[in-house]
């Protein structure tokens, strides 16, 4: 398995940046979209933030009982997302969070196209975005299915009718923005099973976190699956330590149409 | 009639009283009927509804997730659905959500099960294992 600290530099190099694949973050641009700005969207609760004296105890029963995300998302047969060359990772991202909050809900796993949603929104360039951008779009419009639209496709040739009819089973109904650079909020979404989207300026970079994780070091990380296909760490599961997981832009889809 | 007939509907109207009357009770006491309810909502095969206000699990999380419950209701050849309390439904919900969502809840979590035949609607236990006996028990 990956696993990404401060004190693994050399893994930067290697693992982080398989030269043929693609990322595509851009930095969120806080004036024109400031936080909780987006429809359906509010700040993480307060209230729902978990102290962190009950973290050990519940990553403890988390592990224990097998019911992680990423439990959830394996049993469901939910594979990673491989977004190849292109800048889409501020798209599969959140799309990911879609498909794994509606299999953990027990609705059937539909394979999504995170090109349909990054193609619209960037006028069909293989550009960079931020997760905002691409679930403020899902909010709208949902998702298009990948049988309608190949995942990768930045081609107006699948930009139908019939596509966007299916895409609105697949809308996102409410999510959370999450405070930028906050390891806490981000951790207790992971201990409420919610997924979060999260954008790494540092690594020009947006993954999915699924799970919050005790280290063997002693400190806190995140278990998360990037978009880089089977391959990448353990079939695109990996490790962050705190310091690499905080995110600076962070989303959380919570609630998805039903079908 | 004759005296041991008359002995026979005699026992018999006594075991349906006892029987009305321990559902009375276990009914009062908040308690599952265990395989005992009518189907709270039609279904064709185990269905299985969790209610709950998305991210707000309380301590029933090891519940709401649990991959052992999930797994035996796959096994069954059941479906499942763990939902927000204001669910938005599309087309293709299945019919059985809806009716399931339409139950009255007193709380959350909720738990809506029902093979068509038998079911419960209750609080959701606080235990994988009694989930699993409710399921389990279904006639």
């Amino acid at each position: 398995m990956s696993f990404i600290s401060d004190i693994n530099p050399k893994a930067l190099d290697t693992e982080l940046f398989p030269s043929e694949m693609g990322r595509g973050l851009e930095r969120r641009d806080w004036q024109k979209d400031p936080f909780a700005s987006n429809a359906f969207s509010g700040g993480f609760p307060s209230h729902l933030l978990v102290d962190k004296s009950e973290w050990d105890e519940r990553i403890e029963e988390m592990e224990r009982t097998k019911t992680r995300l990423s439990d959830l998302i394996r049993q469901a047969g939910l594979k990673c997302k491989n977004q190849a060359r292109t800048n889409y990772c501020w798209i599969n991202a959140p799309v990911y969070c879609l498909e794994a909050s509606r299999v953990v809900s027990g609705m059937p796993h539909v394979e999504l196209s995170p090109a349909s949603v990054g193609a619209k929104i960037k006028g069909f360039r293989n550009s960079g975005g931020w997760g905002t951008q691409g679930l403020a779009y899902m909010v709208e419009h949902g998702c298009v299915p990948a049988e309608l639209w190949p995942v990768n496709a930045i081609d107006r040739r699948y930009d139908t009718e019939e596509a966007w009819t299916s895409a609105k089973d697949f809308k996102v109904l409410e999510w959370w923005d999450l405070r930028p650079r906050n390891f806490s909020e981000l951790m207790s979404c992971l201990f409420h099973r919610i997924p979060v989207a999260v954008g790494y300026d540092w690594w020009g970079h947006e993954t999915s976190a699924l799970d919050p994780l005790r280290l063997k070091n002693g400190g806190y990380g995140t278990g998360q699956m990037n978009s880089w296909g089977e391959s990448y760490g353990d079939r695109g599961y990996f490790v962050l330590n705190e310091s690499k997981s905080t995110p600076d832009d962070a989303v959380a889809p919570r609630v998805a149409v039903t079908s | 009639m004759n005296p041991a007939s008359s002995r026979s509907w005699v026992t018999l109207l006594a075991v349906a009283c006892w029987v009305f009357s321990l559902v009375v009770v276990l009914q009062d006491a908040g308690l599952p009927i265990i395989g005992g309810d009518p189907a709270p909502f039609p279904a064709d095969k185990l269905c299985v509804l969790f209610v709950e206000e998305s991210g707000e699990p309380g301590d029933r999380g090891a519940v709401l997730y649990s991959t052992k419950i999930r797994a035996y209701i796959t096994e069954q050849g059941g479906d499942f659905r763990k939902l927000d309390q204001h669910a938005v439904f599309s087309d293709s919900t299945p019919q059985w959500v809806k009716d399931a969502m339409d139950l009255p809840r007193d709380e959350l979590p909720w738990l809506a099960a029902s093979n068509g035949k038998s079911g419960v609607s209750v609080t959701l236990p606080a235990q994988e294992s009694e989930v699993l006996a409710i399921l389990e028990n279904l006639e």
